[in-house]
């Protein structure tokens, strides 16, 4: 970083682009591409040639060199995995956090005990909340399922490889895009989910992050604290406690915390690492969880959907268990 | 996939992220987009300009949601006055001053996109590219003298934050 003060305006272009380039390595190329063919095939359209039969020998030739570059590139990137999984330990927390985000999006599916105390106007509200303040989560990259049995009504929920939201209730089932899912579940959503992506983020962005405890003797854990820094607009939480294994990069507890504020009720979330296992994908669909006989209400049903939907949340069903409530020093704000 | 789109494939998820503020948004556009291409190749020869296609469809996508999307706030952005998302690069490789450093840097470049409108920002991030004027102002369907417009006010624009912010001055 050489930066020459004052700044000319013929200074931002190459500013700008040195900004895209660095966000562009960032980019997981062989997931996104994992992706765009899962759509292809998903929608059923096969992908057709880029180079129709018949063209000319030259056009051939720069097709077989194409496969060859990407022959290249994916093996440049798999050199440049084991590269970096030789590295030694990141030292700094916010190369730590961000190898366990990496970790995180790459790796097996993990599985996380999810415990919180949430103020009392969530689980009045919220179905999934009420359905207890214990679940469990497995994720993988932006998937996640979850599941909350400490009930007499089982509950799952989770995100699909679409970005589509379901929850299941008994035997009832919703299941809604990324732009249709009611606001009432946009919370439960960002936190239980443990997305690793908005999750993590937040803290690399928000946070002074700090290494409480190196790890010693037996014990490979570091702890890392997260504290929001002053001047961040971010309201979610105050602080995190991040336990990770350094060599592993695997996040093996992760608590966030709210106080109370002017316009906040406090709450806590703490997620432990359970195991780590390969599911099958269709897992992280509704239809896996579907008991016999239930009914899936989806996009293709949007009206009765939706009403079915604002029937369950007055009805106030499932209220299951005994809820832990935290108490409501200040006033909450609104689902 | 053929070549050519692993190859453009990180630089447009930074540009789309860039302009939608949002690193989910933006995968999810740059994905639709290289699906359509693919689903319409026969119309186009991808392998000589799949890459400005793709920037072009990109830039229409992020240009739409910016403008035609209903503003609301979103709980998964609460709290954010931009609604960026944020990656950064491993920094293992790097001294913890130059990292800090080029964080507040590349931090600083962020929001100072981020006070351009869309439209402002995609013919700066455009022309930082390397694309000549009239392929901008037909990805933007604009005229070429709107974009050198666009781009002398963005960089002037741009110019005065990073010096203001680096100056310590927190009026702008």
């Amino acid at each position: 970083v050489n930066l020459k003060l004052p700044i000319d305006e013929q200074d931002v272009d190459s500013l700008v682009r040195e900004y895209l380039n660095a966000a562009a390595a960032t980019v997981n190329v062989e997931r996104l591409e994992r992706e765009i063919n899962l759509r292809l095939t998903e929608s059923r359209v096969s992908t057709p040639a880029i180079a129709a039969p018949g063209l000319p020998r030259w056009r051939k030739v720069i097709g077989l060199a194409s496969a060859w570059t990407t022959a290249a590139v994916v093996l440049i990137a798999i050199s440049c995995a084991v590269y970096l999984s030789m590295q030694p330990e990141p030292a700094g927390a916010y190369a730590l956090v961000t190898a366990a985000q990496h970790s995180m999006e790459n790796g097996p599916d993990r599985c996380y005990r999810v415990e919180g105390h949430l103020p009392t106007a969530w689980l009045k509200t919220n179905p999934l909340y009420r359905a207890g303040q214990q679940a469990t989560i497995w994720t993988r990259g932006n998937r996640y399922m979850a599941s909350s049995d400490n009930g007499n009504v089982p509950i799952r929920w989770g995100q699909d490889e679409k970005r589509n939201f379901w929850f299941i209730a008994g035997d009832v089932g919703f299941s809604f895009r990324p732009g249709e899912t009611p606001p009432i579940l946009n919370r439960t959503r960002m936190f239980l989910s443990l997305n690793p992506r908005q999750l993590l983020n937040w803290l690399l962005k928000d946070f002074d992050l700090t290494i409480a405890k190196d790890r010693d003797g037996a014990d490979p854990v570091v702890r890392v604290w997260a504290e929001r820094k002053p001047e961040s607009t971010q309201i979610m939480f105050d602080s995190a406690w991040i336990e990770i294994d350094p060599r592993s990069k695997l996040i093996r507890r992760f608590e966030v915390e709210r106080t109370a504020g002017r316009r906040t009720a406090p709450f806590s979330l703490t997620f432990t690492f359970v195991e780590q296992d390969a599911l099958p994908a269709s897992q992280y669909q509704a239809e896996s969880h579907l008991p016999a006989g239930g009914e899936l209400f989806g996009p293709d049903q949007a009206a009765e959907r939706d009403r079915r939907f604002r029937e369950f949340v007055r009805a106030g069903r499932p209220v299951v268990g005994k809820i832990q409530e935290a108490p409501d020093k200040a006033p909450v704000d609104s689902q | 996939l053929d070549g050519w789109i692993a190859l453009a494939l990180p630089g447009a998820v930074a540009y789309a992220n860039s302009l939608v503020g949002d690193r989910t948004h933006a995968e999810d556009i740059v994905q639709e987009c290289v699906c359509r291409l693919l689903v319409h190749a026969a119309r186009y020869d991808l392998e000589r300009d799949g890459r400005k296609l793709l920037f072009r469809s990109i830039t229409n996508a992020c240009i739409n949601l910016q403008t035609r999307e209903r503003k609301t706030v979103s709980l998964d952005d609460s709290g954010r006055s931009d609604g960026a998302g944020w990656e950064v690069a491993d920094p293992a490789a790097v001294t913890p001053p130059a990292a800090a450093m080029a964080e507040e840097l590349r931090l600083a470049i962020g929001e100072g996109l981020g006070t351009l409108g869309v439209r402002y920002r995609a013919a700066l991030e455009l022309t930082s590219l390397g694309y000549e004027t009239t392929e901008i102002a037909e990805m933007l369907g604009v005229t070429a003298e709107n974009v050198r417009v666009l781009v002398f006010r963005a960089r002037k624009t741009m110019a005065a934050y990073l010096n203001a912010r680096f100056s310590g001055d927190s009026s702008s």
